[in-house]
C-alpha cells in the first residue's frame, strides 16, 4: 500500500527508514550484548570475592 | 643562562635544519606533489591558473601534516619533554616555542617555495608576494592546531594516520579561508580581503589556544 | 540548556555506585518510552503524515534525517560538557559518559549523512552537495571518528580519557568555526538554486517531526545509560582486585 503511495520516491524513502531502524537495532543489539557480557563477568567476580 | 623559551626554540630550529631530513622532507614533498599535478592534468594554462591556489593549499597542508608526527614523539622518547617540564618557564610557553620553531623552519620554507610554484601555475608576478604572505599565515594555523594533534598522539606508535584524522577538522577553516584569500588575490583584489582577515583570525585563535591544549596533552604523555 | 541540566545530572550521579543504582531503575522505563515513541514517530512520519507540495513523498525522509542531525550535534555538546567536568573535577563517570555518547553520536551523524544523501537525490537531483550543512555534518562525523580513534589507540585508559577530553573540548571550539567557515564558503561557491531554504514546516508535519526528535532523544538516553552501565561493569570486572570502580 505504502509502496504505491510513495510512488517514485519509494526507492529513497524506504531505504532511509530501513537504514534508520537497522542502525537503532544494531546499536541496541551491540550495547545490549556488551551490557549482558560485562555484567555477568562483574557479578561472577563479586561472587568469587564474597567467597574469599 | 639562556631563557628556556629561546633555548627550546633554537634547539628545535637546529634539529629541523641541521639534523637529517628535518625540514627538507616536507619541503620536497610540497614541491614534488605540486609539480606532479600539471603533469597529470596537462598544460592548459587557464585550468592551471584556476586550480593553482587550491592545489597549493592542499599540498601545503599535507606537507605540514607530515611533520607533526615527530614534533613531540622524539622529545617524549629521549626525555626532553620531562626536562622541559622541569624548566623554569611555563610549559605552555615552551610548547609555543616548539610550534614557532616548526613554523619558522618548515612553514616559512613552504611559504617561500610557493613563490616559484605559483609562477609555474601561471599566476602573475604581482600576486606572488601575496600568496607567500597568505601561505605563511595559513601555516601558523596549520602548525599550531597541528601541535595539539601531535601532542595527543605522541604516545602512539605510527601515529601518522591518527594525527591526519585528528587534524582534518581543524584544517578545514584555514584551508577554506586561505584558498579563498589566494584566489581573491589571483583575481587582483589585493592582500587585505575578507577571507585573508578570517585566515588571520584562524591563525590567531590557533596560536592562542593550540599551545594550551597541546601542553595539557603533552604533560599527560609524560606521566 | 538541556545539556547544562544533563551536566548537572552527571555531576550529581558522579558516584558510580549511585549511578548504577539509579540507572538500573530508570533504564527499563527509558527504554520502553524510547521504543514506544520511536514506533509512533516513525509510523506517523512514514504513513500518516501529509505529502509536501514541492517535495512530494520524499519529505518523509525528513522525519528520520532531521532528528539525527539535531541530536548528533547535541550529543557532541553533551560530550563537551562531560569532558569539561572530567578535566575540571576528574569524575571517572564523566569520561565513561563522553565515550559512550560518542559511540552513539557517531552512529547518529553517519545516519544523518546517509539519509541526507537519500533525501538529496530526489529533491536536489544529486547524492551529495557541498552545502554548508552537509559539509559541517561531514566534519562533525570525522571529529567523532577521530575522537573514538584516539580512545581506541591509547591503551592506558586513564590517559586515554584525559587526552580524549582535551580533544573533545578543542573540537567543541572548532565546530562553530567550521560551521561559520562552511557557511561563508558556501555563499561563495554554491549556485543559489542548490541552497537549502530555511522554510517553515507546516504544523501537520511539525508534530510528527517533534515526535521523532523526542524519540531520538530518548533512544540516545536509553542507549547511553545501557552503554555506561556496560562500561562500569567492564571496569569492575577488569579492575585490579583491591579497588572497585
Amino acid at each position: 500500500m505504502t509502496d504505491s503511495l510513495l510512488g517514485k520516491y519509494a526507492i529513497f524513502v524506504i531505504p532511509a527508514y530501513v537504514l534508520t531502524i537497522m542502525v537503532f537495532a544494531g546499536l541496541t543489539l551491540l550495547i545490549g550484548r556488551r551490557l549482558r557480557h560485562w555484567s555477568k563477568l562483574a557479578k561472577k567476580r563479586e561472587a568469587v570475592k564474597d567467597l574469599q | 643562562m639562556k631563557l628556556p623559551v629561546a633555548a627550546v626554540f633554537k634547539r628545535d630550529l637546529d634539529l629541523a635544519w641541521l639534523g637529517g631530513a628535518g625540514a627538507a622532507a616536507p619541503l620536497g614533498f610540497f614541491v614534488g606533489a605540486t609539480v606532479l599535478v600539471p603533469l597529470a592534468i596537462g598544460a592548459d594554462s587557464k585550468l592551471l591558473s584556476s586550480i593553482g591556489p587550491p592545489l597549493l593549499w592542499v599540498t601545503a597542508a599535507l606537507a605540514a601534516l607530515m611533520t607533526l608526527e615527530r614534533v613531540f614523539q622524539a622529545d617524549l622518547e629521549d626525555g626532553a619533554l620531562d626536562q622541559m617540564l622541569l624548566a623554569r618557564a611555563p610549559f605552555e610557553a615552551l610548547v609555543f616555542a616548539k610550534g614557532a620553531a616548526a613554523w619558522v623552519a618548515v612553514g616559512c620554507a613552504i611559504a617561500l617555495a610557493c613563490a616559484p610554484l605559483a609562477l609555474t601555475m601561471q599566476m602573475s608576478i604581482q600576486v606572488v608576494p601575496i600568496i607567500v604572505i597568505d601561505m605563511a599565515i595559513g601555516m601558523i594555523a596549520f602548525f599550531f592546531t597541528g601541535l595539539l594533534a601531535a601532542a595527543l598522539a605522541a604516545g602512539v606508535r605510527r601515529a601518522g594516520v591518527l594525527i591526519a584524522l585528528l587534524v582534518l577538522p581543524f584544517y578545514a577553516p584555514p584551508i577554506i579561508f586561505g584558498a579563498a584569500a589566494t584566489a581573491a588575490a589571483a583575481r587582483g583584489e589585493g592582500l587585505f580581503t575578507a577571507p585573508f582577515l578570517m585566515l588571520c583570525g584562524c591563525a590567531l585563535g590557533a596560536v592562542a589556544l593550540g599551545p594550551i591544549g597541546a601542553a595539557a596533552a603533552a604533560r599527560l604523555q609524560t606521566e | 540548556m538541556k545539556q547544562k541540566a544533563k551536566g548537572a545530572m552527571i555531576s550529581y550521579l558522579a558516584n558510580p555506585q549511585r549511578f548504577m543504582r539509579i540507572s538500573e531503575l530508570v533504564l527499563p522505563f527509558v527504554a520502553m518510552i524510547a521504543t514506544l515513541l520511536l514506533v509512533i514517530g516513525l509510523t506517523w512520519g512514514f504513513v500518516f503524515s501529509p505529502e509536501d507540495a514541492t517535495q512530494h513523498q520524499s519529505v518523509r525522509i525528513m522525519y528520520v534525517h532531521v532528528p539525527a542531525s539535531m541530536w548528533s550535534l547535541s550529543i557532541y555538546a553533551f560530550m563537551a560538557v562531560a569532558s569539561l567536568i572530567s578535566v575540571v573535577w576528574r569524575h571517572a563517570l564523566a569520561d565513561v559518559a563522553a565515550r559512550c555518547a560518542a559511540q552513539i553520536g557517531v552512529a547518529y551523524a553517519g545516519l544523518c549523512l546517509v539519509t541526507g544523501s537519500l533525501w538529496g537525490a530526489p529533491t536536489w537531483g544529486t547524492w551529495w552537495a557541498w552545502d554548508a550543512r552537509l559539509t559541517s555534518m561531514l566534519l562533525l562525523f570525522i571529529t567523532y571518528v577521530g575522537y573514538l580513534a584516539l580512545w581506541s589507540t591509547i591503551e592506558d585508559e586513564v590517559k586515554a580519557a584525559r587526552l580524549a577530553a582535551i580533544l573533545c573540548m578543542a573540537g567543541a571550539i572548532n565546530l562553530p568555526i567550521i560551521h561559520f567557515s562552511a557557511e561563508w564558503w558556501n555563499t561563495l561557491h554554491q549556485p543559489s538554486s542548490l541552497r537549502l531554504s530555511g522554510s517553515t514546516v507546516h504544523p501537520a508535519m511539525l508534530r510528527p517531526l517533534l515526535m521523532c526528535i523526542t524519540a531520538y532523544g530518548f533512544v540516545f538516553l536509553a542507549l547511553l545509560l545501557a552503554a555506561m552501565r556496560a562500561d562500569i561493569y567492564r571496569r569492575r570486572a577488569l579492575a585490579p582486585s583491591r579497588s572497585r570502580a
